[in-house]
C-alpha cells in the first residue's frame, strides 16, 4: 500500500493543478494513468494473475505509459523534438520483453521527457523547475528500487507544473487578445495588424500559426489572435519553440 | 566483404558529419548504426555467440528503420508513422529475443516478423522517394538548373529503395527453405551494394548547398512600386497588392499551409523614390528554408542599398518595361540567389 498511498494523492494534486490552469487535456490522462498503474493495484491488493494475462496486462500498462508521454510532449517539445520522441516512446514496451532491458529503455525515455519538461518549467519559474526536476529524480529512483514501471506514469503528470507556470505568467506574456469574430464586427479598437493578418488568412485560405511583423510576434489559436509582449523573452522563447503553447494563453 | 563495407561506411560517416543541415540528422544516425551493425557482424562471424547475433539483427533493423525515418522527415513528416516504426521495432526485437537458437545464424538469419518489417520499410521508402520526385519535378519547372543535383540524390535514393525491396523480398524466400546458399551469398553482396549506395548518397548530399525541393520553396516575386518585375514559380498574386500597401517592412507569415516571407524597402535615386518588395513563398514550413530566405532577403537588401547603378536601373521605366516583358528573371536576382546559396553553406 506504500506505493498506492503515494501515487493516488500526488496524481490528484496534478489533476487539480491542471484544472486550475484550465488545461483540460489533463482529464484525458485519467484512463491512461489508471491502466498504467494497474500492475501496482493488482499487486497491492494481492490479486495474482499469471502467464498470458499477466503479459497482456503489462503490455497494456506500458502502451498506456507511452501514450501518456506522447499526450504531454505535444504541449512542450519543439516540432523536431516531438518528431523524434514519437519514435522512441514505443521503446518503453521493451519492459514487456525483459524487466532489466525495459527499465533501461523506460529510464532513457523518461530522462529525455524530464529534460524537456525541466527546460520549459525552469524558464517560467526557477523554483518550480528545480522542484519538478528533484521530484522526477526521486520517482525514477523509486522505480529502480522497486523494479516497477507503473510509478513512472507520474512523470508525464508533472506537465501540470508547466501549465501552472504558463497560467501564472499569462499576463506578462500576452499583450493583446482579439477574437476573430470581433475584427470586422463590433470593435473599432482592433489594430490594423490584426485586420491585416485576418485578410491574409482569408486570401490564402489558411490558418495563421505564427506571424512576425516588424519584430512583433502574433499567434493564431482557434478563433483568437494573440499579440505577445515584445520584451518578454520567456514568452517569445516558448511560443517560437512550440506554437501549441499559445493554446494555453487564450484560456 | 564485411571489412570493405566497414571502410566504405566509415568514409560515408566522415562525409555526412560535415553536413550541418537539420534535415539530415537521422542520416547521421543511420551511418553511425551502419558502422555498429557491420562491427557486430564481424564480431559475431569471428567470435560467434548468440548475444552478438541478436544485437546484430536488432541494430541492422534499427538502421533500416532510421532510413525510413529520414525519408519521412523530408517528405510527409508524420509522427504517427514514427510511432508505428517504433512499435514494429519492439515487436521485431521481441521476436529476435524469443527465437530459438537454431534459427539464429551468424551468416544469414531470416525471421518472419523482422523480415516482413524490413520489406514494409523498403516499400514505404520507395513510396516516399516517389513523392519526393513528384515534388522535385514541380519545383524543377520553376527553378530548373538549381534542382539538378537534388535529382541525382533522388535517383540514388530510388535505386537504394529498389535494391532494398528486391533484397528484402528475396530474403523472405528463405522462410520456405528456398535458395538458401544463393541468399547467403546475396546477403554479403547486398551489404557491399548498400554501403556503396550510401557512400554515393553522402557524397552527392555534400555537394548540395541548399535543398530546394526538400525545403518546399515554391516561388519568388520582386516588385517595384506597383509593378511586378519578376515572378518565378507559384506565388499567390492576389495578395501582392496587400503587401505593397501594408505599412510593414518585414513580414513572416507562417500558417498551416504555407510560409510567406516579405521584405520591403524604399529605394531612392535623385528625386525619384519607389518601394522595392521581395516576396518568397514556401509550401512547407522548414526552419532551414526560413534561414535561407532571411539570408536571401538580406543579400538583396545589401545589394539594392549598395549598388547605385542597380538603383538607377530599377527606377528607370524603360528597364522596368523590358524586365516585365522578359521571361527571364533579372540578373541581380540570379546573382544574389547564387550568393545566398554559397553563403548559406558557409554560415550554417
Amino acid at each position: 500500500m506504500i506505493l498506492l498511498s503515494f501515487l493516488i494523492p500526488l496524481y490528484a494534486v496534478f489533476v487539480a493543478l491542471g484544472f486550475h490552469s484550465r488545461a483540460y487535456k489533463i482529464f484525458l490522462s485519467i484512463p491512461l494513468f489508471t491502466i498504467a498503474i494497474m500492475p501496482i493495484i493488482f499487486n497491492e491488493f494481492g490479486i495474482v494473475i499469471e502467464g498470458f494475462a499477466e503479459q497482456m496486462l503489462m503490455l497494456c500498462a506500458l502502451l498506456a505509459l507511452s501514450i501518456l508521454f506522447l499526450l504531454f510532449i505535444e504541449d512542450m517539445a519543439s516540432r523536431n523534438e516531438r518528431y523524434y520522441f514519437y519514435l522512441i516512446a514505443p521503446l518503453v514496451l521493451f519492459g514487456a520483453i525483459d524487466v532489466n532491458l525495459g527499465l533501461i529503455m523506460i529510464m532513457a525515455v523518461s530522462i529525455i521527457f524530464v529534460a524537456i519538461l525541466f527546460r520549459n518549467v525552469y524558464v517560467l519559474n526557477k523554483i518550480l523547475g528545480i522542484i519538478t526536476l528533484s521530484a522526477c529524480t526521486i520517482i525514477l529512483n523509486i522505480s529502480i528500487y522497486y523494479k516497477t514501471f507503473s510509478i513512472i506514469a507520474l512523470i508525464p503528470m508533472f506537465t501540470a507544473m508547466f501549465y501552472f507556470g504558463i497560467k501564472e505568467n499569462q499576463d506578462k506574456i500576452v499583450e493583446k487578445k482579439v477574437d476573430k469574430l470581433d475584427i470586422f464586427g463590433k470593435s473599432k479598437k482592433v489594430g490594423k495588424t490584426f485586420k491585416f493578418i485576418d485578410m491574409l488568412e482569408y486570401q490564402t485560405n489558411s490558418k495563421l500559426q505564427l506571424a512576425i511583423i516588424d519584430d512583433e510576434l502574433y499567434v493564431g489559436v482557434r478563433n483568437v489572435y494573440i499579440k505577445i509582449v515584445r520584451n518578454n523573452k520567456v514568452g517569445i522563447h516558448l511560443i517560437l519553440n512550440n506554437k501549441k503553447v499559445a493554446a494555453q494563453l487564450v484560456r | 566483404m564485411a571489412c570493405i563495407s566497414f571502410g566504405l561506411v566509415a568514409l560515408a560517416f566522415h562525409l555526412i558529419l560535415r553536413l550541418k543541415t537539420s534535415l539530415f540528422v537521422p542520416l547521421k544516425a543511420v551511418m553511425f548504426f551502419s558502422i555498429v551493425t557491420i562491427l557486430l557482424k564481424i564480431i559475431s562471424l569471428t567470435l560467434g555467440g548468440e548475444y552478438f547475433v541478436e544485437a546484430y539483427l536488432a541494430v541492422a533493423l534499427l538502421t533500416i528503420l532510421l532510413i525510413t525515418l529520414q525519408l519521412n522527415r523530408i517528405t510527409i513528416r508524420s509522427n504517427i508513422l514514427n510511432y508505428l516504426l517504433g512499435l514494429l521495432f519492439v515487436a521485431s526485437c521481441a521476436e529476435i529475443v524469443g527465437a530459438p537458437r537454431n534459427m539464429l545464424s551468424e551468416e544469414f538469419t531470416v525471421l518472419p516478423i523482422r523480415n516482413s518489417v524490413m520489406l514494409l520499410s523498403a516499400i514505404i521508402n520507395v513510396l516516399m522517394v516517389c513523392h519526393l520526385i513528384r515534388r522535385a519535378r514541380y519545383i524543377q519547372k520553376n527553378f530548373k538548373g538549381l534542382v539538378k543535383k537534388e535529382f541525382l540524390v533522388l535517383n540514388i535514393l530510388i535505386i537504394f529503395g529498389a535494391i532494398q525491396v528486391g533484397f528484402s523480398a528475396a530474403y523472405l524466400l528463405a522462410l520456405w527453405d528456398l535458395y538458401i546458399e544463393i541468399l547467403k551469398a546475396l546477403n554479403y553482396f547486398g551489404m557491399i551494394i548498400g554501403t556503396i549506395v550510401l557512400l554515393l548518397l553522402c557524397f552527392y548530399l555534400m555537394k548540395i548547398h541548399f535543398f530546394l525541393s526538400f525545403s518546399g520553396l515554391t516561388g519568388i516575386t520582386i516588385s517595384i512600386g506597383d509593378v511586378v518585375i519578376t515572378s518565378i514559380g507559384d506565388v499567390p498574386k492576389e495578395i501582392l497588392p496587400y503587401f505593397m500597401r501594408a505599412p510593414y517592412n518585414d513580414i513572416t507569415y507562417i500558417s498551416d499551409r504555407m510560409m510567406i516571407k516579405v521584405w520591403k524597402t524604399r529605394i531612392s535615386y535623385g528625386s525619384e523614390q519607389k518601394d522595392f518588395l521581395f516576396m518568397a513563398v514556401s509550401k512547407v514550413y522548414e526552419y532551414d528554408a526560413e534561414k535561407f530566405l532571411v539570408l536571401l532577403a538580406l543579400s538583396i537588401e545589401d545589394r539594392v542599398k549598395r549598388d547605385y547603378l542597380l538603383k538607377k536601373k530599377l527606377l528607370n521605366t524603360e528597364y522596368l518595361m523590358k524586365q516585365i516583358e522578359s521571361p527571364f528573371p533579372p540578373r541581380f536576382l540570379k546573382e544574389e540567389f547564387q550568393k545566398a546559396l554559397y553563403e548559406y553553406r558557409k554560415i550554417f
